[in-house]
């Protein structure tokens, strides 16, 4: 294709600066610039304090076993077994020889070794835990992912984040939420409420290893002592359009067993959230 | 007030108006284009000090237009593609003018992303190609062939009253 001519050029030119609107400038612009960069800031310190927050976690499982057997195990909410009477437990395949369990479901999906946790899944997302196996090769991790979830490889080697998680592959759209508790001193300040989740384009290893193309991270604070927070991180292939909004959501529901879990008023978990459909 | 706050502010104040049309040109939705125009900002205040005094406005252009590719490429701009561009009305017709705009809005956004940004900082920002070539990333070269594709396909986009004796202005 040859070059435009200048002439061409040129009445583009003319034409462009004739048609294109003298917008009004908009009312309160720096204000919401100011508004918007100190917003990015916040974003970015929790991110990382998140991201170093579950490092941090990651290496003390394998080079300081100590550190991790100092955290107690989480303290069951006092009312669990009257708030959710009689749960039955997600019929998820889990391996002989392997410590994956399925959370106990009511009104929600309760994550016994994730601080207590208790979220109300998106309709027929799935949920799975896997406990500290109390000789450190395995911290304590909850999943709540879109597609299936198939436990495998317990324990997993640190060094391949692809076994570490119970997906081997996420499809077009899916996504995964990995939720692990944290008590660590200092991420009290790092917390925001409602939890925020705050993207990156370049996902981690363990993101990318499943075929993950963008990555979600922050922290869901409210947790019962010992523990300070939960970092929570949602690995996501493709667009996956109302995902975020979705688990932003869900974690926004977080009940830790203070009381406000109701008992479940229709027969819930297997229905709602069946555990091996997508 | 953070350094070089007043600086900043002269900065939007001056050139504001100009990054904002630029900003609906490449969104072709004024919401739209006041949203790309606030997030370019936002992202180019804290490092204000350090760009103030080299060519800022170049560098504000920058992150405007990689901003809008990278909107484009998650989608988020929640616009639709016309199917076709919209008819322009004839000279006589007393909305002529906001008939040619809505056109030409249709046309330049009917161009891929990088002929679209081409258009708006070679024809409408009045850049060099080399300039062009340098904010955009790429080779000289591909902003010429990407001129030339962009031009073919608005004036096979525009009507003839507009590419006839309307552009002739």
């Amino acid at each position: 294709m040859g070059e435009p001519s200048a002439e061409d050029e040129r009445e583009l030119r003319i034409l462009l600066e004739r048609t294109v609107p003298r917008l009004p400038a908009p009312e309160g612009l720096l204000g919401r610039v100011r508004e918007r960069a100190r917003r990015t800031r916040r974003r970015r310190r929790t991110a990382a304090a998140a991201a170093v927050a579950v490092t941090g976690l990651a290496v003390a499982g394998t080079v300081l076993p100590g550190l991790l057997r100092e955290i107690p195990e989480p303290v069951p909410p006092a009312a669990s077994a009257s708030a959710v009477p009689g749960p039955p437990a997600l019929e998820v395949p889990a391996p002989a020889g392997t410590a994956w369990q399925a959370p106990r479901a009511g009104s929600g999906v309760r994550f016994e070794h994730v601080a207590g946790v208790t979220l109300r899944l998106p309709e027929h997302w799935q949920a799975l835990e896997v406990p500290d196996d109390g000789r450190l090769k395995v911290a304590a991790r909850g999943f709540v992912s879109s597609q299936r979830l198939t436990p495998y490889g317990l324990p997993c080697p640190v060094k391949s984040p692809k076994s570490c998680v119970p997906v081997a592959a996420l499809g077009p759209d899916d996504a995964l939420l990995t939720l692990a508790p944290l008590a660590m001193d200092g991420l009290e300040k790092k917390i925001e409420w409602p939890p925020v989740l705050y993207g990156s384009d370049s996902p981690s290893a363990a993101c990318r290893a499943i075929r993950g193309t963008r990555e979600y991270s922050g922290l869901l604070g409210g947790t019962p002592a010992p523990y300070t927070a939960v970092s929570l991180t949602l690995c996501v292939r493709g667009d996956a359009p109302g995902t975020v909004e979705d688990v932003s959501a869900m974690v926004s529901g977080a009940d830790f067993g203070k009381g406000t879990v109701t008992a479940p008023t229709h027969t819930p978990t297997t229905a709602e959230h069946p555990p091996n459909e997508k | 007030m953070d350094p070089g706050e007043g600086d900043f502010e002269a900065f939007v104040a001056a050139r504001g108006p100009r990054l904002l049309r630029v900003a609906w040109l490449l969104t072709g939705d004024a919401h739209l284009a006041e949203d790309l125009l606030q997030s370019a900002l936002a992202k180019v205040w804290p490092k204000w000090p350090r760009i103030a005094g080299d060519r800022p406005e170049a560098y504000v252009r920058t992150v405007l237009v990689h901003l809008h590719a990278s909107w484009w490429r998650r989608r988020w701009r929640g616009e639709l593609p016309y199917g076709e561009v919209p008819d322009a009305a004839g000279t006589a017709d007393p909305y002529a003018h906001v008939d040619l705009e809505q056109s030409l809005a249709a046309a330049v956004r009917a161009l891929p992303v990088r002929q679209r940004a081409v258009v708006v900082l070679r024809y409408f920002e009045d850049l060099s190609v080399e300039d062009t070539a340098a904010t955009l990333g790429c080779s000289p070269g591909t902003v010429k062939s990407q001129s030339a594709r962009a031009l073919s396909a608005l004036r096979a986009a525009l009507p003839a009253s507009v590419a006839g004796g309307e552009r002739h202005g």
